[in-house]
């Protein structure tokens, strides 16, 4: 279920670049849709999510307990501009507008050759001390 | 005095060797002096994930995984010594591969692995596979021990201008993608490694590319902690691309082939999840359903793996087989 396969740049806390590179060869791809096959939209949402934990998650105190430190609370505005295809390297930026009161809120864009395919706005709950 | 032979069974060669399933392509070492010689067999069950990645209702064991099979139970002349077991090793280069026959599920595949030579973590030997006592396959190969030699692993996206240079290969793209090699090919999921084609001449030469992922199902069992591809999914990526080179030909769409001889292959470079690999194929001859070519490949522009090949158009080479010979 891990969803990126590379970090460009991360500041916790503030943002983070990643990637993950799409292949026919992935379980997905070959009933979504067989003669189509396109990366399907709910699968990139959890590639950004997993973007965006990471700048919350390497930020200092890292105790490996097993209570999760934080939790999905929302997903908002997600708008699909064009569909991302086997060979493609979906790029996903993650800029965090806000930490404060126990949410983290982040803009995050995705693009295939510098070119905008997908966006959303994220919302994580943190759970305590991070 | 003479060596004390010892055997494994699978817990055994787990002990030894990193690779696990899917990826544990042995399934039982009876007669093993470490140093010297392993042997052993592997038995094929069509419950196996890669039976079911062709549009061909007869299935057959690939010759990749025959490469695959005879590699680890050369894994086994060395690493079942008790000071190397559970390193990690990886293939370097294969050389004189020969299939000789088609090995089917259901069947056992022998193998037998001779240590000619092993210094400073590089392993030289030759194997042989027999199936039912008929010469099946046979190969020479190197394998190094990482651990041993000095890491061959480069640094991901290490250079930025080297990224660049890959962004603009992608950049010059034609509509050339999974759609149209899947016209062109008999190869499904999970054993079809191509994405796009960025160049082709049918008939002639073409440029390919797969891209790696961590999500693909080879990479957890290889190996945990350190994935990288495994050198017989390299040799497939490009077998592909070479096969396509004719495949593509409007007249050779979607028809059976076979590879049957392999020279020289070279696996220089490490693979790691999230890099692509570019595959340059070209098809030097091609006559009465016999092709021979090359294949040469680049990660960031740096070389990769590379062999040259010999492959068959199956029924193409059934109608200039001599008729007189039952």
């Amino acid at each position: 279920m891990l969803l990126i396969d590379g970090v460009t740049l991360i500041k916790p806390g503030v943002m983070c670049n990643a990637f993950k590179n799409l292949t026919y060869n992935e379980w997905f791809f070959p009933s979504h849709f067989p003669d189509h096959p396109i990366m399907p939209g709910s699968l990139q949402l959890e590639a950004f999510t997993q973007a965006f934990a990471l700048p919350l998650l390497i930020n200092g105190n890292s105790e490996s307990d097993n209570e999760i430190p934080i939790l999905l609370a929302g997903i908002d505005k997600v708008r699909y501009y064009r569909s991302v295809f086997p060979g493609d390297r979906l790029d996903i930026f993650v800029q965090i507008e806000r930490v404060a009161m126990g949410i983290a809120t982040a803009n995050v864009k995705a693009e295939v050759r510098e070119e905008i395919v997908t966006e959303c706005k994220i919302t994580y709950k943190l759970m305590r001390g991070v | 005095m003479e060596d004390q032979a010892i055997s494994f069974d699978i817990p055994g060669i787990m002990g030894c060797q990193q690779n696990r399933y899917p990826m544990l392509f042995i399934d039982r070492v009876t007669e093993c002096v470490p140093r010297k010689y392993a042997k052993g067999f592997k038995l094929f069950t069509y419950n196996e994930w890669y039976f079911h990645g062709y549009e061909k209702t007869t299935p057959k064991v690939w010759n990749v995984i025959q490469i695959e099979a005879m590699s680890q139970m050369f894994l086994m002349t060395f690493l079942s010594e008790e000071r190397l077991r559970g390193h990690i090793a990886m293939s370097n280069k294969f050389d004189k591969v020969q299939f000789l026959r088609k090995i089917l599920p259901g069947e056992r595949l022998d193998l037998e692995a001779t240590l000619q030579s092993f210094g400073r973590g590089v392993a030289r030997g030759k194997v042989t596979g027999h199936v039912n006592g008929v010469l099946s396959c046979s190969m020479e190969c190197t394998i190094v021990v990482p651990d041993l030699f000095g890491n061959l692993r480069p640094s991901l996206l290490a250079d930025p201008a080297v990224q660049n240079q890959y962004r603009d290969v992608l950049d010059g793209d034609i509509d050339f993608g999974i759609e149209k090699i899947r016209e062109c090919m008999l190869n499904v999921y999970p054993w079809l490694f191509l994405d796009r084609v960025i160049e082709i001449e049918p008939g002639k030469n073409l440029r390919a590319v797969k891209n790696f992922t961590y999500n693909e199902h080879f990479f957890p069992a290889h190996f945990p902690g350190d994935p990288s591809v495994p050198g017989f999914i390299q040799i497939e990526c490009c077998m592909q691309a070479f096969l396509l080179t004719f495949l593509s030909l409007e007249q050779y769409k979607r028809r059976e082939t076979a590879d049957r001889i392999l020279n020289n292959v070279h696996v220089r470079r490490k693979i790691v999840p999230g890099e692509s690999l570019e595959m340059v194929a070209s098809l030097k001859s091609f006559s009465r359903g016999i092709a021979k070519g090359t294949v040469e490949s680049f990660v960031n522009g740096e070389p990769a793996i590379s062999f040259e090949v010999t492959a068959v158009v199956v029924d193409e080479l059934e109608r200039f087989k001599p008729k007189s010979k039952v």
